[in-house]
């Protein structure tokens, strides 16, 4: 092979040759050495590097090579077979090399006799011989940069357009030719399934025809379909020099192409049902083995065989695209190829949406199964997410597992004897807002419950807070399409919490030790109670009051004092609105809006019983460099998950995370941050972290003195780091 | 039939459109790089017979391009898939971004231990590069998956990658034939949640 030569060199000096003749498909084969790689990869042959393949250089016919069969286990004999697969292929690969931009009829082009031409740059490969002439694949490659041309006897070399409209229309007619042969193939394919196992298993016993037409259900339809879409596209393709036309008989036939809805969609109840045939009935599985075992099947299983119609349909898509980019597309062909594009994504996209749906709809039977009586399916509901997640209820957390569907959270508690699952609440997606507010908790706020939700991780946890925003936007959205409700663009909008108008998360008694009112400590006489409103845990003496709340349909309840006036100041002061927050919630007329708003508001009632010293009020830490659950050291124990927030340069400490007061501070500045040498007490030392601070030198010991540490144990060696850092910073002067 | 190789592994080629699916299996099939893809339409699957400690093994190559929009269906292939190799681009990090859905796909679809291998394609485009090393090995060390970088260009890992994948099906599928499933009948009783009622909600 004579790689100087370039297909691009320029051949200069030389008069334009007359162009000879289109060649003659040659009777007998050309061969052809085979060569791997291209220009610019490595070539491996050459190279000497070879691993198991057998390292020869194999002989082959050319019309197997540029043969564009569609199937990849193929034989030679099955090859020559479908010689018409083979004669339709191209037969003559000739390089032409053009110089010049060269005149219909002038013959003014100049070109290299083929013989000349190396098709290296192609590069053309034979196929991978198996067992010595098995081929296994049976695709070639014929690759076409750099001004290769073919031709063939049908189709005449192209001297009439400049080089390249002429090698757009080589082009398109190879692709074209390539469906032809593609879909001979898979015709051939078909009618394996469908008539030729099917005489098969007639054969060996009549009875087994019945249990095979389950099987194949809508495969005979689809047959028929693509043999009439074949002769079609093969009358086409040997005019198409003449008429390039093939894209108007695709567009014709395409919108049968739904039929393969119903094939996908089945396609894994066909694979069963065929494995049923087999696991009941022995001899069925015999006589199919014994069929997978015959030349025709070229090895292959009947199961990868009904596999192909799956995959017929993107090749469509492929094809067409890629035979629209060698037209023109101001070409009536390139409309059709277009249009015939355009259905078979729809087809596609109409089955991928069938499979899903078919799928979505096996999910929530099975879930109908397990939730009894509630009706789970409903028109246009369709599955997301499921999981176990823990709800921090007030005093401790419960085991619940949660559905979430396209329009609503179903929160379910197991059965404590059976699978089943009794649905708690159905909270609807409209409305809903979800907020992460620790690694693994998140908050759920609905109008009629709001809880928080732990899940096992941090992962977890951003999953699901991840997969119910989108729902929740997503159920927005198709709301959007039916009513263009203003209300439900404010609420989404608005993600701040509404006083009164939506249930609160309660604050979990264990998170406050004190009031978050007036931060009296509770105790087993000075109980904790939760303000209906904002959901903090307040004292009775702070909470001793009722307010009609919107969300609980104004029914009066507890609400704290700081929520009490501000409800109040809601209903008094007309700019709120109130009267028509009444009258939409409750579904009241005009003339009864009044009337019951008064109503309501006599349901205002502040209890003045005795109450302790009012304290100030004081105000929690807020923003803060760092805070979390950190546990102390104290002289020979510790004391557990101790709530430390480091503020500027002082750390607070809270005995609880929600508590308003804090029982001790810390200025850090002057202490210096470091980990202790080896663990305390068998804890790691690589969770620890410990102030130091060095006394001034005295006069009476001359020597200084270090006060024993302050030993600190984060939950993990990361929150340890990140502690020591923001200690650290907050010791730098500015 | 009268099987000339020992095990028949069937594998399947997924991940975004243009990751270079179809050029990584003709380059380990047929040993051939095309930079314009024609010749793949139409390619269903390519097979290779390889040796591996003196037992042949097929190795059956299904490729999903065009496919990549269309996700339910490709669910259709890993049935009875033995590997499933996700590639993706290493200059284009929305492919890389894509694997996590991918990888989804495969835990919905496929069966519960099929082999996995992450492969980064287009190693030969190393300007180019929008995934770096550390970030591919961190996710593939997260996610417990092999994770190799190749380019069907310049042949270089495309080999290895494919051998790496029979090799660790052989592993797992080669000593026990017959796979033994789970015994049934072992019933492991979640812990139950408290049973207070839960319907109370006053706290006071």
């Amino acid at each position: 092979m004579d790689k100087d030569i370039s297909p691009n060199a320029r051949v200069s000096g030389s008069k334009p040759p007359i162009l000879p003749k289109p060649k003659v498909i040659p009777e007998k084969p050309q061969f052809v050495k085979k060569y791997v790689g291209s220009a610019q990869s490595p070539d491996k042959y050459s190279n000497g590097e070879c691993d198991c393949r057998e390292d020869k250089v194999t002989v082959q016919p050319l019309e197997d090579i540029c043969s564009s069969d569609h199937s990849s286990e193929n034989t030679l004999e099955t090859l020559e077979d479908s010689s018409s697969t083979v004669k339709n292929a191209i037969n003559v690969i000739k390089a032409i090399n053009w110089d010049e931009t060269t005149f219909q009829g002038n013959h003014f082009c100049k070109r290299k006799p083929a013989d000349d031409i190396d098709i290296d740059q192609g590069g053309i490969a034979t196929p991978e011989s198996e067992n010595g002439n098995l081929s296994d694949s049976e695709q070639s490659l014929v690759s076409f940069e750099n001004s290769l041309v073919i031709c063939d006897s049908s189709f005449g070399p192209y001297v009439g357009a400049p080089p390249d409209d002429n090698l757009k229309g080589n082009k398109a007619l190879l692709i074209a030719k390539e469906f032809v042969s593609t879909e001979q193939a898979y015709v051939k394919d078909l009618q394996l399934l469908v008539v030729d196992l099917k005489k098969h298993l007639e054969e060996k016993d009549y009875t087994f025809c019945a249990e095979y037409d389950k099987v194949v259900s809508t495969l005979p339809q689809l047959l028929e379909f693509h043999k009439s879409l074949l002769s079609e596209l093969e009358e086409r393709v040997s005019h198409f020099t003449d008429r390039p036309r093939i894209a108007d008989v695709i567009k014709k036939t395409f919108p049968f192409l739904k039929l393969y809805s119903s094939y996908m969609k089945d396609f894994q109840a066909q694979q069963n049902a065929l494995e049923d045939c087999c696991n009941k009935n022995p001899r069925f599985s015999q006589a199919l083995s014994s069929f997978e075992n015959t030349e025709l099947c070229r090895k292959l299983t009947v199961k990868a065989f009904m596999l192909k119609p799956v995959q017929r349909i993107p090749q469509y898509m492929l094809i067409l695209e890629r035979y629209m980019s060698h037209l023109k597309s101001e070409d009536l062909e390139w409309e059709d190829a277009k249009a015939a594009l355009s259905i078979v994504q729809d087809v596609l996209i109409h089955a991928n949406s069938t499979i899903k749906q078919s799928d979505n709809l096996s999910k929530l039977l099975k879930l109908q199964s397990r939730l009894g009586n509630y009706e789970i399916i409903k028109p246009g509901r369709s599955f997301i997410k499921e999981g176990e997640l823990q709800k921090l209820s007030r005093k401790e957390i419960q085991l619940r597992y949660c559905i979430l569907l396209s329009d609503c959270l179903l929160y379910t508690l197991y059965s404590p004897s059976s699978s089943y699952l009794r649905i708690k609440y159905e909270l609807p997606l409209t409305g809903m807002k979800v907020s992460a507010n620790d690694y693994t908790e998140f908050d759920v706020r609905t109008s009629a419950r709001s809880f928080t939700l732990k899940a096992r991780d941090r992962k977890e946890c951003a999953e699901w807070v991840a997969t119910l925003q989108n729902a929740i936007k997503a159920n927005i959205e198709r709301q959007l399409t039916f009513h263009n409700l203003p209300t439900l663009k404010v609420s989404t909008s608005n993600d701040a919490f509404q006083s009164g108008k939506e249930a609160p998360v309660w604050v979990q008694d264990k998170k406050a030790t004190m009031c978050q009112s007036c931060a009296s400590n509770f105790t087993v006489k000075f109980r904790r109670h939760h303000c209906r409103c904002c959901g903090r845990v307040v004292c009775g003496e702070c909470s001793n009051n009722r307010a009609p709340l919107q969300y609980q349909k104004f029914e009066p309840k507890r609400v704290c004092d700081k929520c009490y006036d501000y409800l109040k100041n809601e209903f008094e002061d007309p700019s709120s609105k109130m009267i028509d927050r009444v009258r939409e919630e409750l579904g009241l007329s005009e003339s009864e809006s009044t009337s019951t708003f008064e109503a309501l508001k006599s349901l205002f009632k502040q209890f003045d019983g005795p109450k302790r010293i009012h304290r100030i009020v004081p105000q929690p830490a807020t923003g803060g460099q760092m805070r979390g659950h950190i546990d102390i050291k104290v002289g020979k124990g510790w004391k557990k998950k101790v709530w430390l927030v480091l503020v500027d340069r002082v750390l607070y400490y809270y005995k609880a995370e929600q508590d308003v007061k804090e029982y001790k501070t810390l200025c850090v500045f002057g202490y210096k941050v470091d980990q202790p040498g080896e663990s305390v007490d068998e804890v790691d030392r690589r969770v620890l972290f410990q102030l130091t601070h060095e006394s001034p030198i005295t006069a009476s010991s001359q020597k200084q003195s270090i006060q024993s540490p302050l030993i600190f144990a984060a939950p993990s060696e990361e929150i340890a780091q990140r502690w020591i850092t923001a200690l650290n910073e907050a010791n730098i002067l500015e | 039939m009268n099987p000339d190789y020992d095990f028949l592994f069937k594998l399947l080629l997924i991940g975004d459109s243009g990751v270079g699916k179809s050029c990584l299996l003709l380059r380990f099939a047929d040993d051939l790089y095309s930079e314009s893809y024609i010749s793949t339409i139409g390619v269903d699957f390519k097979i290779r017979t390889i040796q591996l400690d003196d037992k042949i093994i097929k190795l059956q190559i299904w490729d999903t391009a065009g496919q990549e929009r269309f996700r339910t269906i490709t669910s259709s292939y890993y049935r009875g898939a033995h590997g499933i190799i996700v590639v993706y681009d290493m200059t284009d990090a929305e492919s890389f971004a894509s694997l996590k859905n991918w990888l989804e796909e495969v835990d919905r679809f496929a069966c519960p231990n099929v082999s996995k291998l992450l492969v980064g394609n287009k190693f030969d485009l190393t300007s180019k590069r929008a995934v770096d090393v550390e970030t591919a090995e961190s996710f593939s060390e997260e996610q417990g998956i092999p994770f190799i970088e190749t380019s069907a260009k310049n042949n270089v890992n495309v080999e290895n990658a494919f051998m790496r994948m029979a090799t660790e099906i052989k592993e797992r599928i080669g000593p026990i034939s017959c796979a033994g499933d789970i015994p049934p009948n072992i019933k492991i009783d979640s812990g139950k949640c408290s049973v207070a009622d839960p319907n109370k909600s006053a706290c006071c």
